[in-house]
């Protein structure tokens, strides 16, 4: 045992020793280069500069916002446990390991260590419903009045991926306290290619591949459970994330969220229902954060879970399109994609397992649907940790 | 029971830590970025004139051929191509020009560039005709120098030669365009004789007098008298070296000379006019190789039929002039302008008829005139002044504001003007003209239904459209939904065509999905989230300045 905190200093000693960035252009830039910079003089089409870099901030801030505040698999130990006064020891509360992103009321129980490792991946496959990854994005287009297509169109492909490495440990201060962190450790890679078709003729006019990996949002919690019976419960629950994450390399926010939360659980048996409720402040966005979950205790060593997690991001914005007349050419319109800072609902369902290998080591898989078209979607997000309860 | 639990932290803790501390280990920024080439667009192509343009100037046309969102801008490479019309433009389209006469005996090469793309123009040289002032001259016996100037085009060479060995060409034998040739004449001592100098075809005439010929000059005094109609006699002296000799002879039959005929030295001639019938009438006379004039009034007042008549530029006959007089009154018909011809009636007497004709005027209008039996007579021939404008017509936004400008091309001299009787149109510039022009104009801003003016521009008529004032309309105000997210119905917007609108939604949960805005009829789609609320909510849309009101079912 007592190897074990020495292996667990290794990696915070890597993260301090971390390579710093390269003289690299940041995720943001190079985004800003597919959407608008061509570094080519645009010629014969006069371009609405401020009209551009409008389109373009709309549309980091819409890549930011999403990035930074996908959810994080929940740092709780599947292990929870409770002094029963009668025996005078810990015992299970629950034979649940309860749910992945969704906290539940339970605590680990006071003294209790759990260090979890997590990891997830995401491409990002559509953007407000327009695909991202098949060049039917459009960015601009010009059309003469009375022609049934634009006669001139700049469409966008983007393939975007994150890669999640989330470290976390959980501590039972008290019986009914636990104290958590959370390391997300972000590989975002993003390539691309702006391509314009002019009568016909398609001249690829940008391309980039660029990728970044560091540490991301760090994320503090702590849950404080109110009343429990049983598997059942209330508590409340606060979260801090620390803008340690480059936000202009999209792996953080830029600023420090605050959310409190309140939590409710009902486990009568085999069966549990979780919900949370959170309202996120600070950040690219306020952000009210809601889900409900089911867990089934297969067996004593086996949870099967369902989730839904709901977002609204008050200023999640939306994709829309523009169209102008153009500034000096007869009959022509121009049409850009832009968007509108307005609020958006993301929801999405998961299903997975919780599985107790041996010991208190545990194992979840999950897989994460987006249900919803608003803001960036990945057809599917997958994820698995390896979790471990020490104390008792 | 402590080893095996020792050995499976170990394996946890190798499963937690080895990958994050790769991860870590992998902290960094990498990226790479390209462009590709400037796109081609709005490629042009550009016609070249067919033939060579005539020495004596002219217009020509080239052929835009380019995709219609393409806008060009034409300028020439030489300034003896002007009145490029239009100087920019849109799409296909034709632009004229007006060459210059070339004032060289060589051909020459403009180029006429529009985005790039050049047309080449070309033009022939003038034709190579010298002039020779004077066209020739005269030297007493001795030896003496001369000079002529020769006229030509730029560019044409030309050579002066003399067959006669007593003709030297002392400088400027040859040369280019303008010039002047100096020769020299021997001294003669035998018979008057005479040369010449060839150059360019032409032929410069060189005469020279005898040793034996006495080097005389006459003066006459007067040179001209007048005379009644009834006749009578006029005198006229001659100043001469008495060895000098001279003539008097009449060149027309009603003047003869009374007296002798021919003299030496000082002497006088008398000259006798007969009666003139007819109307006043003018004669001469040499007189010691001088001309000496007679103008005698007539007896007679012929009149015209008219003393003016007006042609069309195409020329051709005009109408006969009669002309009435009493039979013995003779009378004549001269023309004044080289454009003008008397193609029969040149002379008569008593009534007759004049008959003229007028070339084809390929300018602006212009006035000649006869003379027949005293009397002037003016013809006055319409210009070919063929304008056009461009474009013919055009629509504006019923908010009013300045035009397109309007481009008026016309040969260089024609006069024109811009009217309108449209009160709601203003012309700005360009009321009149010559030649090339502009003409803008404003339009205020309509109120009421879509309406058409005219404005009248060099005999040309360009009509101006105004949209009515911009109203909306959207083929539904309001839908209800259930509590689920979902799109809504599509909602088409009517407006006229030059009318833009916008659509923005008025609630956080309505959101539209296209177009937020747009120009003319379009349609706006929109999508409602979920109603997580346990109320019906109520939500609006403003499109178009309409409200578009959404219901949406509670949970």
């Amino acid at each position: 045992m007592p190897r074990l905190p020495a292996l667990l200093i290794v990696p915070l000693l890597l993260l301090g020793s971390a390579r710093p960035a390269l003289a690299q252009e940041s995720l943001s830039t190079v985004l800003s280069f597919l959407l608008v910079n061509r570094s080519i003089p645009t010629g014969d089409f006069a371009r609405d500069t401020e009209a551009a870099a409008a389109m373009r901030d709309a549309l980091v801030g819409l890549l930011q916002v999403e990035i930074a505040t996908l959810p994080l698999n929940s740092p709780a130990s599947g292990f929870t446990y409770r002094l029963d006064p009668e025996l005078g020891i810990h015992v299970r509360a629950s034979d649940s390991f309860g749910p992945f992103f969704l906290e539940r009321s339970l605590t680990s129980g006071a003294r209790r260590l759990s260090l979890g490792l997590g990891f997830s991946q995401a491409d990002f496959s559509d953007i407000d419903g327009r695909p991202l990854r098949d060049g039917t994005l459009v960015a601009t287009a010009s059309q003469l009045a009375g022609e049934a297509a634009p006669f001139d169109a700049e469409t966008l492909t983007l393939r975007i991926r994150t890669r999640t490495a989330t470290m976390s440990a959980t501590a039972g201060l008290t019986d009914r306290l636990d104290v958590s962190v959370a390391v997300p450790f972000v590989r975002v890679s993003l390539s691309g290619d702006r391509l314009d078709v002019y009568r016909g003729t398609p001249f690829l006019q940008a391309s980039a591949v660029a990728a970044s990996s560091g540490v991301g949002d760090v994320a503090l919690r702590a849950k404080y459970n109110v009343w429990r019976q049983g598997g059942s419960g209330a508590a409340v629950a606060g979260e801090v994330r620390l803008p340690t994450g480059d936000k202009e390399n999209l792996l953080g926010a830029g600023s420090t969220i605050v959310t409190p939360r309140v939590i409710g659980s009902y486990e009568p048996g085999a069966l549990g229902l979780h919900g949370s409720f959170g309202a996120a402040f600070g950040g690219p966005s306020a952000v009210l954060d809601y889900g409900g979950a089911l867990t089934v205790s297969a067996t004593s060593r086996l949870t099967l879970v369902g989730e839904f997690l709901g977002r609204r991001i008050n200023e999640g914005g939306r994709l829309t399109d523009v169209t102008q007349p153009h500034p000096s050419l007869i009959g022509v319109r121009t049409v850009r994609l832009s968007a509108t800072n307005q609020p958006t609902v993301r929801s999405m369902v998961s299903i997975g397992f919780r599985w107790n290998v041996a010991g208190s080591g545990l194992i979840s898989g999950n897989v994460l649907k987006p249900i919803s078209t608003a803001g960036l979607n990945a057809r599917w997000l997958a994820s698995i940790t390896f979790d471990y309860s020490l104390g008792g | 029971m402590s080893q095996h639990k020792s050995v499976q932290s170990a394996w946890w803790a190798c499963v937690l830590v080895v990958p994050v501390a790769l991860a870590a280990a992998a902290c960094g920024t990498t990226s790479e970025t390209s462009t590709g080439p400037s796109p081609v667009k709005c490629q042009v192509a550009l016609s070249s004139p067919q033939s060579p343009i005539e020495p004596g100037g002219g217009t020509g046309t080239l052929s835009v051929t380019t995709s219609s969102e393409c806008a060009w801008s034409v300028s020439a490479s030489v300034n003896w191509i002007t009145g490029l019309t239009p100087a920019s433009g849109q799409g296909q389209g034709q632009i004229q020009f007006q060459v210059a006469p070339n004032p060289s005996g060589s051909s020459r090469q403009g180029d006429i560039t529009l985005n790039g793309v050049t047309a080449r123009v070309s033009q022939m040289g003038a034709a190579c005709t010298l002039t020779l002032t004077p066209a020739s001259q005269s030297f007493g016996a001795g030896a003496a120098t001369g000079t002529f100037t020769v006229g030509a085009p730029v560019g044409c060479g030309w050579t002066a030669t003399t067959n006669d060995g007593w003709i030297t060409v002392t400088s400027g034998g040859t040369g280019s365009g303008n010039g002047s040739v100096n020769f020299s004449v021997g001294a003669n001592s035998g018979a008057a004789r005479a040369g010449a100098i060839a150059i360019g075809g032409q032929s410069f005439a060189v005469t020279q007098g005898s040793p034996s010929t006495p080097s005389c000059s006459y003066v006459i005094q007067p040179a001209s008298a007048s005379v009644a109609a009834a006749g009578g006699t006029a005198s006229v002296t001659i100043q001469a070296l008495a060895a000098c000799s001279w003539t008097a002879a009449s060149n027309v039959a009603w003047l003869t000379v009374a007296g002798a005929a021919a003299g030496a030295g000082n002497g006088t001639v008398t000259i006798s006019a007969a009666a003139n019938p007819g109307s006043a009438r003018t004669g001469t006379l040499t007189v010691a190789g001088q001309t000496f004039t007679v103008t005698q009034a007539g007896s007679c007042t012929p009149s015209v039929s008219s003393t003016s008549q007006s042609m069309g530029a195409a020329g051709g006959a005009g109408a006969a002039v009669s002309v009435t007089a009493a039979a013995s009154c003779a009378w004549t018909a001269t023309s004044n302008a080289s454009w003008l011809t008397i193609t029969a009636g040149a002379s008569g007497s008593g009534n007759g008829q004049v008959s003229f004709s007028a070339t084809a005027n390929a300018g602006s209008a212009r006035t000649g005139t006869l003379t027949i039996a005293g009397v002037t007579f003016t013809v006055n021939q319409a210009g070919s002044c063929t304008s056009s404008i461009s474009p013919a017509s055009q629509s504006v936004a019923s908010g009013g504001g300045a035009g397109t400008q309007i481009s008026v091309t016309t040969p260089a001299g024609c006069g024109w003007t811009a009217t309108t009787a449209a009160a709601w149109i203003s012309i700005t510039a360009g009321a009149s003209g010559s030649g090339n022009g502009t003409v803008d104009f404003t339009v205020a801003a309509n109120t009421g239904a879509a309406r058409t003016g005219t404005i009248a521009i060099a005999g040309q008529t360009h009509t101006v459209t105004q949209s009515a004032a911009c109203t909306y309309s959207i083929n539904a105000t309001s839908q209800t939904l259930n509590k689920n997210a979902q799109k809504g119905k599509d909602i088409g917007v009517s407006t006229g065509a030059t009318c833009t609108w916008t659509a923005a939604s008025n609630d956080s949960w309505i959101t539209i999905t296209s177009a937020a805005s747009d120009i003319g009829n379009g349609t706006v789609k929109w999508t409602v989230s979920q109603n997580n609320t346990n109320n019906t909510r109520i939500g609006t849309m403003t499109i178009a300045g309409q409200t578009f009101t959404v219901t949406q079912n509670k949970n």
